[in-house]
């Protein structure tokens, strides 16, 4: 009866422990790079990783194969373009920028605390979105000097679920995107 | 002929600078309608980002919110002349009639006024209008670059309304403040 027992709590952990590996990735962040190449090469690459395990990953790499150090003119810029941040921030919804021409359009807006950028231009299209705070949280608290790649992951954490970039070229379509 | 010069390099810096300026929480705007090819730019910016980023940028043209001014032909002496108009009562200044515009310039109920209305080329018709106030802004330091940012401080005090109109046979261009 014991053993039993014994053996009834240890399927159960292990169930459980089995239950936790699948439905945790359902409440992790993915990010899914999907990239498709024109003919004749045709190439397609669709890789959903979990934000978790990018940022795992990126502590395993070795400091001096991801670091670089910035010029210090890069250092120089760093207040004026929080300053645009903060700008930006306290901006109301609004479109700054709507440009339209024979050869396509193109217009930059901020839309519920994200900037949004669309260029239907006859070469190509391109949807970008730059969550405006977080971009400005992660970049007031950088140093402005190295490259810190977990910032990148920083930003993709804190950036809304849905379509980060897209391209759309005669050349390849490209997709970024946050599930 | 040198009159006339100046008042075009005058109205020509206050397009370049002016379109850059803003301040405080108004919105700096910016409608261009080009003829020949239909397109058309609009620009809708709060006045503390346009300072952002003019002071962000490092060109050889912009740097440190300092423009460096084009002008050919003529050598201005700046401080002087804007010293003067400052100093200047109400009345019309410059009135340049000639084959090839009318150029008048006047200062009116503490407002600056420049009118150029182009008879060949474009047929450029171009309105400028700001407060006196902004003279006392406008610095052109020894290298001849224009000082944008004392431009922005005191922008913050201009009064809502058309900054800079242009209407020629090429494009309409509006600059204002809301």
């Amino acid at each position: 009866m014991r053993e039993r027992g014994f053996a009834s709590a240890g399927t159960t952990v292990v169930l459980a422990a089995i239950a936790a590996i699948l439905v945790a990735p359902l409440f992790m962040n993915w990010i899914v790079v999907d990239v498709r190449t024109a003919p004749p090469d045709n190439v397609r690459i669709k890789l959903p990783v979990p934000l978790a395990v990018v940022r795992t990953a990126l502590w395993f790499v070795p400091a001096d194969e991801v670091d670089a150090t910035l010029p210090a003119e890069v250092a120089a810029q760093r207040e004026s373009v929080l300053a645009a941040f903060r700008a930006l921030e306290s901006s109301p919804d609004t479109v700054f920028l709507s440009v339209r021409s024979r050869e396509g359009t193109v217009r930059l807006a901020k839309e519920r605390g994200r900037l949004v950028l669309d260029v239907d231009h006859e070469e190509a299209r391109v949807h970008a979105v730059l969550p405006i705070e977080a971009a400005h949280r992660i970049l007031a608290r950088w140093d402005w000097r190295d490259i810190d790649p977990q910032m990148a992951v920083d930003f993709l954490a804190a950036a809304e679920r849905g379509q980060l970039l897209s391209v759309d070229s005669e050349e390849a379509t490209v997709r970024i995107a946050k599930w | 002929m040198k009159a006339r010069s100046v008042v075009l390099a005058v109205a020509a810096s206050l397009v370049a600078s002016l379109a850059l300026c803003a301040s405080g929480t108004r919105w700096l705007n910016v409608h261009v309608q080009e003829r020949a090819e239909g397109t058309e730019v609009s620009l809708h910016v709060p006045f503390n980002l346009v300072l952002a980023v003019v002071e962000a940028v490092r060109s050889d043209e912009l740097s440190g919110g300092r423009l460096r001014l084009h002008v050919e032909g003529c050598e201005i002496d700046w401080p002087r002349i804007l010293r003067e108009l400052d100093a200047a009562p109400d009345g019309q200044y410059v009135t340049v009639k000639d084959g090839e515009a009318d150029v008048s310039m006047s200062k009116q109920a503490g407002m600056v006024r420049i009118d150029v209305d182009e008879r060949g080329g474009e047929h450029a018709k171009v309105k400028v209008r700001f407060p006196e106030s902004l003279l006392a802004a406008f610095r052109v330091e020894d290298d001849g670059r224009l000082d944008i940012r004392a431009l922005l401080v005191e922008l913050e005090s201009v009064p809502v309304g058309d900054l800079i109109t242009v209407a020629s046979d090429e494009a309409d261009v509006r600059v204002w403040v809301e």
